[in-house]
């Protein structure tokens, strides 16, 4: 066992840094201030300015792609002008009409003694049908092209087609919006680590300057299957103790941490131990049911996070588990929730997606004399919801998360479902969700598994030549408590890598409950009130 | 070396007080650098044995994981749970073209499965000695227990002690000042100060909040929601003055008695500020009248309190002025006149300070109140010739039965004394920050009821009012002039409320009807700003106060 007893100690490193760009006119764009506090507006707004935004994009990739079809394809403003039996393109939005898709009416109409049926893990049925709409109505979409798109709610796309004689429209090809061009072509990847990207074997490969960041989602504070233990050598890893001096080394390429969502496990009910009477009106009364209530999760969690924020900047995005709003650009959490953690100016609470953009430090690169370029990079990071309810619509065995992550991207917009059956922000005169600008690293926390690739604009559509593709890291970030998975993107060359916590022939975090666990499904997650809900204190006046 | 010194403390630590001892513990302990804290460790477990003291070694393991040419088999041979998770669940994702992206593998095992665990490695780059125990871990988590002592080491010692540990840091980490320590001191007085404060929303809102709650507190419900309402009416004006009154109401003085004393420390001060821009409609009363305001406030609510005493018509008089000034804001909705808007602001957000502890209270008072707005004219009309009691009940059961009081007071002649006296109980009217009386406004709001519909529901609420209460004079004058000019004879009379209550009664006497009316008007007032009558009778009112001034 003296053989372990050899560790050097490294020189002092000292760790990668990276500024955050503020300038960037889209990092703010999910924050919800008090002149956009309104709920008051209809969502067709959102759907109005979508079509609005996108048609145009669509119109020229449309005209492009099929302006030399024989036929002579016209694009016909409206749908419900198409003419029948004559080839045309429209362009407009999806909306899928789907019999197990959640619906508000019936909801309403639901009979409220029984419980409702669990909802389906997937919406997508035989009977569903696509339908494209703008704002003089919708027609059917029918042939086989539709059936194979990958289509969700919400998207705008042009379709090549005829009208049948039953008022259908029979599609024989679609145009989407495409990725979104990508303002930071100067920083391209170094042709020398193309290949690192695509086939890196170690990760010292890579060159030991280059500035990392790391990211982590679904902590699950508070759930059984939470291991501390793990979070523990993650904390030890991040911060450069644990391991080896080669892992020291590469722990201090990472220059901040980014936590994508689902930090702390939804809080149960009680459902099982049925209360007396009192105590539950008692608890009913103090609004919390005290008996299930701990604060142990949050205190846990911001205790790791000050381990780590005094080592690194820390972003935290809540994410759909976490005690935040649920509609869709959630807010960031309250520094106070994180007490020592949130004494760190580094430490910076985020709204759900968000726009970041980080750069290579000035100072440092001055400093050390590198003869690099200088590092620009956009990142969009959301903790996982969009991604989740649009891949409720597709058959997942020809889909993937990947590539329905990919199609975002080419539909401009990253949560096209998101009025339909994910909640969002009645948002009026803008829709942030689309996509205007493709990001270098596109970042989705709170998923099962696993997945990468780097998403290069089809050749076809990129218009000039002498301009490099439009390219975007997309990652799928799996969460940490089931998969123990940490992953590290090298923000030069946006190779990634996993880190896994594992824990052999232990057990870690109450794994062995797992049956226990799963007899409980995961209850709706606890909302804070919409602010839309009067208050007591503020409408009750005096007489 | 200090490795001796390192002896004693692992053996103490392991064999007698039967602790985990980590790398990071033993290294935040003595102050060296993990590293080397991690090579004592492996020392420590190798020479163990020879002196007959066998300590168990968790061992971290760090590398790439074997790979195999499919995520499948590797995961058969890899039993580790995370893998297991990862790869098994959706195999078919696999096909999917997700890059391979390099791995590495962490992992933490005792020393008896080391060699298990290695064999699921491709490529070992490092292993170290994490801890040291008296028996094997069985849970991960069980690695934590030291990690409080390194926290709190590491908070000691300050961010220094970082490079000493071996503790990256990032460039630009730096702990802010203690916020926690520095927050309680601000938070605790935060309540009362905001107020003082430029925003300062707040302390409009308390003082609103203030009276409502501070008269349930006193009083225990009674059963009908008008009695309980008329006794609390009642009780309040007496309560800063009265201390014989009640068990009850002694203990509660002390309290009411401060926060009255902030109100009125916040609102004399811009109240005589106030006096002199207050434009148009402000008279020369009440300018005379504003700058003692404090004082007056006091002392009329002493003297109200004693119901029957009819001596000082003189302060009312002057507070009226004002109120009848800052009664001309009614809105009907949210959403007009920009003007009215910053104020009512600043009352909602008020409220909202002591919602907390007075809410429920606030909420009974609420409840009574709105009961009661369409009864209110119905009473009024029933004993306008006699019965003090009844009167009682009529005024308390008013909404907003100072204003009218103190108008009536004022253009009535001053010096009569029935009618003083039969207005004496009456609501408090709430004072604003800057020192005005705040008025009521009628708002709409929309409820979701028990059935999941929602209700739109009208409900009056205090506002402060703006200190140049510029805009919402003007508005009036016009509409009111015309009124004026119907009503003329009987103004001359009678209190300017008068006419109008005339109208409606038509019969009563005279000097009844001043009584009468203005109960009258007060309900009304009380009742909604949202009806136009009142309104209106309002305005009229305002326009032979001009005139005399």
């Amino acid at each position: 066992m003296s053989a372990y007893a050899n560790m050097a100690v490294p020189p002092t490193l000292s760790r990668a840094s990276t500024v955050i760009v503020h300038d960037d006119p889209l990092s703010h764009s999910f924050e919800i201030g008090p002149s956009k506090k309104s709920y008051k507006f209809q969502y067709s707004n959102i759907y109005f300015i979508r079509l609005h935004l996108l048609r145009g994009t669509v119109e020229s990739q449309a005209h492009r792609k099929w302006m030399s079809i024989a036929g002579d394809p016209a694009l016909i403003p409206r749908v419900l002008e198409v003419e029948k039996g004559k080839l045309c393109y429209v362009i407009g939005t999806v909306y899928m009409d789907m019999p197990l898709k959640p619906n508000v009416i019936e909801d309403i109409a639901r009979d409220q003694s029984i419980a409702p049926p669990p909802p389906p893990p997937k919406y997508c049925s035989p009977e569903d049908s696509i339908m494209l709409e703008d704002e003089s109505g919708r027609i059917k979409l029918v042939g086989d092209c539709v059936k194979d798109a990958r289509l969700v709610t919400g998207v705008i796309i042009g379709a090549l087609g005829m009208e049948t004689p039953n008022g259908e429209f029979e599609v024989i090809d679609i145009c989407y919006p495409e990725m979104a061009p990508q303002l930071t072509e100067e920083n391209q990847i170094p042709e020398e680590n193309r290949m690192d990207v695509d086939g890196e074997d170690r990760p010292s490969d890579s060159n030991s300057s280059d500035e990392w960041i790391a990211v982590v989602s679904g902590l699950d504070f508070g759930s059984p299957s939470c291991s501390d233990g793990q979070v523990q050598l993650l904390i030890e890893y991040l911060t450069g103790e644990g391991n080896g001096v080669d892992d020291q080394v590469s722990a201090s390429q990472i220059s901040r941490l980014i936590v994508a969502g689902d930090s702390l496990a939804p809080v149960a009910p009680e459902s099982l131990e049925p209360t007396p009477a009192l105590d539950d009106k008692r608890a009913r009364r103090n609004g919390q049911e005290l008996t299930s209530f701990s604060p142990r999760p949050v205190l846990n969690l911001s205790a790791a996070l000050n381990d780590i924020a005094s080592s690194m900047p820390i972003h935290i995005l809540p994410g759909e588990s976490d005690p935040s709003g649920t509609i869709m650009p959630q807010q960031p959490f309250p520094r106070a929730m994180f007490n020592d953690a949130s004494r760190y100016s580094t430490f910076s609470c985020e709204t759900n997606p968000k726009y970041l953009t980080l750069a290579s430090d000035p100072e440092v690169e001055s400093s050390l004399k590198l003869a690099r370029p200088p590092m620009k990079r956009k990142l969009l990071i959301n903790s996982g919801q969009p991604l989740n309810d649009m891949f409720k619509y597709l058959q997942s065995p020809p889909n993937t998360r990947l590539s329905v992550l990919e199609s975002t991207l080419r539909w401009r917009h990253m949560a096209p479902t998101a009025p339909d059956t994910l909640w969002c922000h009645p948002y009026i005169g803008e829709d942030p969700f689309v996509i205007a600008e493709t990001p270098d690293i596109y970042i989705v926390g709170g998923q099962k598994k696993f997945g990468t690739k780097l998403v290069t604009a089809h050749p076809e559509s990129s218009k000039q030549k002498d301009k490099p593709p439009t390219r975007c890291r997309i990652i799928l970030v799996p969460s940490f408590a089931q998969t123990g998975t940490l992953i590290v993107v090298n923000l030069r060359t946006l190779a990634v890598r996993c880190v896994n916590f594992a824990v052999h022939g232990m057990t870690a975090g109450g794994k062995t409950e797992t049956a226990e666990e799963s007899a409980n499904p995961p209850s709706p997650m606890v909302m804070e009130p919409l602010p839309s809900a009067p208050r007591s204190s503020l409408d009750y006046g005096f007489h | 070396m200090t490795t001796q010194v390192i002896n004693d403390y692992l053996t103490k630590q392991i064999f007698i007080e039967k602790n985990i001892v980590t790398y990071r513990s033993l290294s935040r302990h003595f102050s060296i650098h993990v590293n080397v804290a991690k090579n004592e460790l492996a020392t420590y477990h190798h020479d163990a044995p020879y002196q007959s003291q066998t300590c168990l070694a968790t061992i971290l393991l760090s590398g790439t994981p074997r790979k195999l040419s499919k995520y499948r088999n590797q995961n058969e041979e890899d039993e580790d749970i995370n893998m297991d998770a990862t790869q098994s669940t959706n195999a078919d994702d696999d096909e999917y073209e997700s890059e391979e992206v390099p791995q590495i593998k962490i992992t933490i095992v005792n020393e008896k499965d080391l060699e298990d665990a290695k064999a699921s490695y491709d490529d070992i780059f490092s292993i170290h000695i994490y801890s040291l125990s008296p028996a094997p871990l069985h849970d991960v988590d069980l690695i934590c227990e030291p990690t409080y002592s390194v926290r709190s080491t590491d908070r000691v010692k300050g961010p220094e002690f970082a490079t000493t540990v071996g503790r990256l840091v990032g460039r630009g980490i730096k702990m802010g000042p203690t916020r926690k320590r520095a927050l309680p001191p601000v938070a605790g007085p935060s309540n009362l100060k905001r107020p003082a404060a430029p925003e300062a929303k707040p302390a409009v809102k308390e003082e609103v909040k203030e009276k409502p709650a501070a008269a349930p507190a006193t009083e225990k419900p009674k059963p009908t929601g008008k009695i309980n309402f008329f006794k609390k009416a009642a009780d309040k004006p007496k309560e800063p003055k009265v201390i014989k009154k009640d068990v009850k109401l002694v203990k509660e003085e002390p309290v009411e008695e401060k926060k009255r004393m902030f109100f009125q420390k916040a609102s004399s001060k811009p109240a005589s500020r106030a006096s002199s821009p207050a434009p148009s409609v402000v008279s020369s009363k009440a300018e005379k009248a504003q700058p003692s305001r404090g004082l007056k406030r006091k002392s009329s609510a002493g003297l109200e309190s004693r119901e029957k005493s009819p001596e000082n018509p003189a302060p009312p008089k002057a507070e009226s002025n004002t109120r009848v000034k800052r009664r001309a804001i009614v809105s009907d909705d949210e959403s007009d006149a920009p003007s009215i808007k910053a104020p009512r602001r600043k009352a909602r957000s008020s409220l909202k300070v002591e919602s907390t502890e007075n809410s429920e209270a606030e909420r009974e008072v609420m409840a009574i109140m709105d009961l009661h707005d369409d009864q209110v004219e119905k009473v009024s009309r029933v004993p306008s010739t006699n019965a003090s009691s009844n009167e009682h009940e009529e005024n308390d059961e008013a909404g907003s039965p100072a204003q009218d009081e103190d108008i009536e007071m004022e253009d009535d002649t001053p010096a009569k004394p029935k009618v003083t006296k039969k207005r004496k109980p009456k609501m408090v009217v709430p004072v604003g920050r800057n020192g005005l009386k705040k008025v009521k406004v009628t708002k709409s709001r929309k409820v979701k009821d028990a059935n999941g519909y929602m209700v739109t529901e009208d409900y009056t609420d205090w506002e402060s009012v703006d200190e140049n209460a510029g805009p919402p004079a003007p508005k009036t004058k016009p509409r009111a002039k015309a009124k004026v000019t119907e009503v003329k004879k009987e103004e001359e009379e009678e209190t300017p409320l008068a006419p109008v209550k005339e109208k409606e009664e038509e019969i009563a006497p005279k000097k009844t009807v001043t009584k009468s009316t203005s109960t009258g008007a007060k309900a009304k007032s009380g009742a909604k700003g949202g009806n136009t009558k009142t309104q209106k009778g309002l305005m009229n009112f305002f326009v032979p106060k001009k005139a005399a001034s």
